[in-house]
């Protein structure tokens, strides 16, 4: 078969690094190709190369049997060849229809045909199987449904060679299924389709071939059929990792937190739960099914309409997130740059950041308690980084994670809410997340998990509280949970 | 990243020295000892209202206010003083507490309101000058007492006296931003305000004293100003808001938060005065150095845009 696109001997260096060393691959119409690697293994500037947003030092790309040196952004759309970026780029205040014909607008004459355009918007998401009022403007939708419509943006156009990176990280499972379908209908419409993630049983379920690479370089190409997850664990880290989730032994005790009836305004409906110390609770759900709600109304950073939180046996009245703080509750959100982390600011003045009165002599700031306190916890949690004056903005997405994390647990939380606390986060690090929640549970720590990953559900948790539309439908111990149980109560069923 | 800021804190410290060596080429008076004070004297109203502009503007605010404010305080100073015959230490208190509290009533509005803080702060600046022209019926209070003129215009140990305010302000107000608490929140707050109020901070009381701090700020301006022209003038402080938002954005404080130092403000300041004092010397009209202001600020803010635009390009490369 002839290949649509062609890489051949891509290289490209930074000052000091070389970001893609002498990299070859091809890929054919109607295959779904998937790239695999760790953070920083070259896969995101790979694609930039051939989306042209940065130029290779040396290589060529053939594009259906073109030779370019390099692409620019004008030409690669103009080839057919379609990105969705890990960061959208959507435009919050427009309708979800308009983000999807953003670029080339259906028009009446001189003006733009709203009908046309909210009906065939419409048609897609349907084809996504999402009911969704299309003229609502993208800044109300969940980050699963931005990503929903960024795919339909991309693929309303022509595309030959659609390339999705991450794209299944923040979905939940029934999303997952019905974007399964829309890549099937593509390659059968003989697109090409390059997919990168980390998650390995998608990439066993979708993808036809598996390139992996690692710190630049191109380590080899297998067909999926011929491969199994142990060998591209091995290929991607270059050792062999011990079983994805590690083994915990932990003495369960009394109940640290109960939510009792709880409603909010918008959506929570009696919800009730309790976490007990030592215990990892998961909070399954598909999105909008009002898990990271329960945790933000929990936490105080939206009002409780009705009901009653109980901590460590007594009611608790929390109103803010300085109240859900000063009982001990720690929220490490879903969107972490968002909500999690202060980019703009370093390792240390994040971490000390909750805790930072303790730190001061009425209201000056101990410089030495300051670094303490910091170094204490690069060290406790293990972030990789050359020093604590580090901004974090420069670190990668596992190392963000853990300096949030620090941040909350330097305030001396003992009730942790993790929200999809590995998302966009590489294996390595996905593995010492684990572990870290192992060790917090262990020391007593009562922890919620809210996540859309079924094997991390299944794998960490002792217990699963599933919701549905902002119900508790089903509670399962461990032992008794299935993927297949949860996704019935999931579902509503 | 910190190379980056070095060159630019770097940067206004070299216009500063530029700007200095061609006023002094240029003209005789311009470097001589009593002309050096006379221009700490005349940027001591500025910076001091600088301060309380880079506290707002890291935070992600903007207060229009301080020209106005200026005014309004300088009158009410001077209404206590000649026509109450309060004492002069109560008739400052009180003025200062006046700054404060319009600088509080602000802040409130922004918050409850929820609408731009440059919409809110462009209305009370109005209401300010305003309230300024009624106070005096739109005529400056002369006659005020000697005591308090020298606050303006008086020495000590050789140096100016709104000199050693200015310093001893600009000084405390670093050392508040770098290494209190209050520091550290209000820099979190420009940055990602919503991390910010996640991590327990009180956002709308941070920011509500923020501009009760400008107020307060713009009170003592407002009283030393008085003092120096010995006169309450409804009219003074016409437009100075927007000098200091400009020494502020010379000196590295970013408009859109999160960033900047209490120094760069200063050597903002700084380089407005030189700029000021150094075109009257040679005899350019106050016309014609609006429009060079005008300019300046234009640049000022070019210049921190294009800085940014440079490092995100570079984030994306990577």
């Amino acid at each position: 078969m002839q290949a649509v696109l062609e890489l051949k001997n891509i290289t490209k260096e930074y000052p000091g690094v070389k970001a893609l060393d002498n990299i070859s691959v091809q890929f054919y119409p109607g295959e779904v190709h998937a790239l695999m690697g760790e953070n920083g293994a070259g896969k995101s500037t790979l694609i930039k190369t051939v989306s042209g947003a940065i130029q290779p030092n040396a290589g060529k790309i053939y594009f259906e049997d073109r030779e370019y040196d390099h692409m620019t952004p004008a030409l690669s759309q103009k080839l057919g060849i379609g990105v969705i970026y890990q960061d959208f780029n959507l435009v919050p205040e427009l309708s979800i229809a308009e983000n999807i014909f953003l670029g080339h607008k259906l028009k009446k004459g001189l003006t733009i045909d709203r009908k046309l355009m909210n009906q065939k918007a419409k048609e897609i998401m349907d084809g996504f199987g999402i009911e969704i009022d299309v003229t609502q403007p993208v800044k109300s939708l969940t980050v699963a449904y931005q990503q929903m419509v960024e795919i339909a943006k991309t693929i309303s156009g022509e595309v030959k060679v659609l390339i999705m990176d991450e794209p299944s990280a923040p979905l939940t499972t029934r999303e997952i299924e019905a974007m399964f379908g829309i890549v099937n209908r593509l390659k059968e419409k003989g697109v090409s389709v390059i997919y990168i993630s980390h998650r390995m049983e998608k990439i066993f379920r979708i993808s036809d071939r598996v390139t992996i690479m690692r710190d630049g370089q191109y380590i080899g190409t297998k067909m999926t059929k011929e491969t199994s997850r142990p060998e591209l664990i091995n290929m991607m880290v270059g050792r062999t990792l011990e079983e994805q989730f590690p083994s915990a032994k932990r003495q369960i005790g009394e109940i640290a937190l109960e939510v009792k009836h709880l409603y909010t305004h918008a959506l929570l409906k009696d919800v009730s739960f309790y976490v007990r110390k030592g215990e990892i609770l998961g909070l399954a759900g598909l999105v909008g099914a009002g898990r990271t709600e329960t945790a933000r109304a929990i936490f105080g950073a939206d009002p409780i309409a009705k009901g009653e939180i109980w901590i460590n046996g007594k009611k608790a009245h929390i109103t803010s997130p300085k109240d859900g703080i000063g009982e001990g509750i720690a929220l490490i959100p879903e969107d972490r740059k968002k909500h999690g982390a202060l980019l703009e600011m370093s390792i240390r003045e994040n971490i000390s950041f909750i805790s930072i009165k303790e730190l001061s002599k009425g209201t000056i700031v101990s410089k030495k308690k300051d670094q303490e306190l910091s170094r204490q916890f690069i060290e406790r949690l293990r972030i990789k980084t050359p020093s604590m004056e580090q901004l974090t903005k420069n670190l990668s997405g596992g190392n963000q994670q853990k300096v949030v994390l620090a941040k909350s647990l330097a305030s001396k939380s003992n009730i942790i809410i993790f929200d999809e606390p590995t998302r966009g986060i590489d294996v390595g690090a996905k593995q010492e997340i684990y572990v870290l929640m192992n060790e917090l549970a262990a020391e007593g720590m009562a922890i919620i998990m809210i996540s859309s990953e079924m094997p991390e559900l299944l794998g960490m948790s002792d217990r699963i509280v599933v919701m549905h539309e902002g119900e508790v439908t089903g509670e399962l111990s461990k032992e008794e949970a299935t993927q297949a149980k949860i996704l019935d109560l999931a579902s509503g069923k | 990243m910190k190379n980056k800021n070095i060159l630019k804190q770097f940067s206004t410290v070299i216009i500063l020295v530029v700007l200095v060596a061609f006023f002094s080429i240029m003209t005789d008076s311009f470097l001589a000892a009593k002309n050096i004070f006379n221009i700490l004297r005349q940027v001591a109203v500025l910076s001091i209202l600088s301060v309380g502009m880079t506290f707002v503007i890291i935070s992600g605010g903007m207060d229009l206010t301080v020209g106005s404010l200026l005014g309004l305080t300088g009158v009410i100073c001077a209404k206590l003083l000649v026509e109450a015959q309060i004492a002069p230490v109560l008739a400052i208190l009180i003025t200062l507490l006046v700054g404060a509290a319009f600088g509080t009533i602000t802040g409130i509005l922004i918050v409850r309101l929820q609408v731009s803080a440059i919409v809110i702060t462009l209305g009370m600046m109005t209401v300010a000058r305003g309230l300024a022209y009624i106070i005096s019926s739109g005529i400056p209070i002369y006659k005020i007492p000697e005591s308090v003129v020298s606050l303006g215009q008086g020495y000590v140990g050789g140096i100016p006296i709104p000199v050693i305010i200015m310093l001893v302000i600009v000084i405390f107000a670093g050392f508040i931003l770098n290494r209190s608490y209050f520091g550290r929140y209000i820099y979190a707050i420009g940055g990602n305000v919503e991390a910010a109020r996640l991590a327990g901070v009180s956002v709308n009381k941070i920011t509500v004293s923020l501009y009760s701090i400008s107020g307060f700020l713009a009170g003592i301006a407002g009283t030393i100003l008085m003092a120096r022209i010995s006169s309450g003038a409804p009219a003074s402080g016409l437009g100075m808001e927007i000098e200091v938002v400009t020494a502020v954005v010379i000196g590295g404080v970013s408009v859109n938060g999160g960033k900047g130092k209490i120094s760069g403000a200063f050597l903002g300041a700084l380089i407005i005065g030189v700029l000021g004092t150094g075109l009257t010397i040679m005899n350019i009209g106050e016309y014609y150095q609006q429009v060079v202001k005008g300019l300046v600020l234009i640049l000022a803010v070019a210049f921190d845009t294009f800085s940014n635009r440079e490092k995100v390009k570079k984030i994306k490369a990577e």
